[in-house]
Formats: C-alpha cells, sequence, structure tokens
C-alpha cells in the first residue's frame, strides 16, 4: 500500500472560502487515491481495507477515486500507516508538510490567524508548487 | 530483464496493469526462443503488442495490416490483506 500510495496517492490541504468560519476561511485534510475506472474493483476495497474513506467515480473522465476526509480518520488512520510503512521518494516531503498541517489543525491553530497562515504556508510549498 | 519478470512473477500486480506484465511475459518467451525470427513468430509477436498498452502504433497498423490481437488476459480480483497484517512488500 505504501508503494501504491507512493506513485499514486495525494496529500492535500483543502482550504476553502466560507461564511460561517471567523477567519472567513475552512480548513480540511484530505488524501486522496486516483485511478482509471478500469481499477475500480481496487479502489472500492481500499474502504474497507482502511476502514475509512469513500470511493467515487467520475464517469465524465473515466476515472475511480478513494478519499478519506474525516479529520480524525486522517489523524487516527491514515497517518499512523504511513509512519509505520513509509511513503518514499519526492511524496516523502508531501506527506510530512500534511502532517505538519495536521498537528497544527489537530492543536486548534487553524482558527487563530498566526495558525492559519502557518497552513496556508505549508500549503504552498508542497505538490505541484515544490 | 528476466530477473525483472521474475521479481513481478513473485510479486504480482494486483491492477489492469497485470494484464500487460501477462503479455510482456509470454513476449519475452518468444523472444528467448527465438521465435520472433521467422515469420509467424513475428506475427504472434505483433498480436501480442496489438494488446499490450496503448496497442499498435500507425507504423506496425501499416507494416501489419491483417493483424488480429490476442485477447488480454483476465486480471484476478485483487484482494487486499487487511491494514493491520500487512507486509512490507
Amino acid at each position: 500500500m505504501a508503494g501504491f500510495v507512493t506513485g499514486e496517492g495525494c496529500f492535500f490541504i483543502k482550504t476553502s472560502k466560507s461564511k460561517t468560519h471567523k477567519l472567513g476561511m475552512s480548513v480540511a485534510l484530505n488524501f486522496i487515491v486516483v485511478q482509471n475506472i478500469r481499477d475500480a474493483y481496487l479502489l472500492e476495497s481500499f474502504v474497507q481495507f482502511f476502514g475509512c474513506g469513500s470511493f467515487s467515480t467520475v464517469e465524465k473522465s473515466g476515472i475511480g477515486r478513494f478519499a478519506v476526509s474525516n479529520f480524525s480518520h486522517v489523524v487516527e488512520i491514515v497517518i499512523p500507516l504511513f509512519e509505520e510503512f513509509a511513503i518514499l521518494g519526492a511524496k516523502a516531503k508531501d506527506f510530512e508538510d500534511f502532517k505538519e498541517a495536521a498537528e497544527l489543525v489537530k492543536s486548534k491553530a487553524h482558527l487563530n490567524k498566526e495558525g492559519l497562515d502557518k497552513i496556508l504556508l505549508v500549503k504552498s510549498r508542497m505538490n505541484f508548487k515544490r | 530483464m528476466a530477473r525483472v519478470i521474475e521479481h513481478f512473477s513473485k510479486y504480482p500486480l494486483k491492477t489492469q496493469k497485470y494484464a500487460d506484465f501477462l503479455l510482456f511475459k509470454r513476449a519475452f518467451d518468444i523472444l528467448y526462443i527465438k521465435e520472433h525470427l521467422t515469420e509467424a513468430g513475428l506475427q504472434k509477436l505483433i498480436s501480442i503488442r496489438a494488446s499490450l498498452n496503448k496497442g499498435l502504433s500507425e507504423r506496425l497498423e501499416v507494416a501489419f495490416p491483417n493483424n488480429t490481437p490476442v485477447s488480454r488476459p483476465q486480471v484476478p480480483k485483487p484482494t487486499l490483506e487487511s491494514n493491520r497484517s500487512e507486509d512490507k512488500h
């Protein structure tokens, strides 16, 4: 699984504008794996493997998508698994950034301006912006 | 190349790419016994190539117009061990 996710997975800090949040922005951590729809069955079985997350398809683009967006599931299931079975290569850095953001959210730092800025900084330097 | 094939035979892929691996292996066997040096063997090799990955290139389509692609091998339904008993392969 760690090898597959090193190649195909994505650790993503999702920030959205929000009128119901004091700082005008909500923060969520997403773990996503996307594959061609031909391997839908495999991704579907990830739900059972992880014991969390959900599977969906986007017919238009011919893809299947496994995603964990529940914060406690990300922190209690996804992160510990990839701490035990390491993500290798360049994506290891994205996983480290993802973990840093998770710690900030866990300590509720995303609810004050300073903490939110820190998370935005982490987001701005990871994945394709690296 | 034999080592690569040996490795992925021992640790089979769980995705549809496994079908490509099986075709690749079949092509390897043809080359290994030098069957591709005969007309029939070469046709066989092209038939495999036609089902492998994205299929024949335009150039090969033109060169082998009467070719029938082999059927793609079945990939067994993947099973994942549960999260706790996962080994490191």
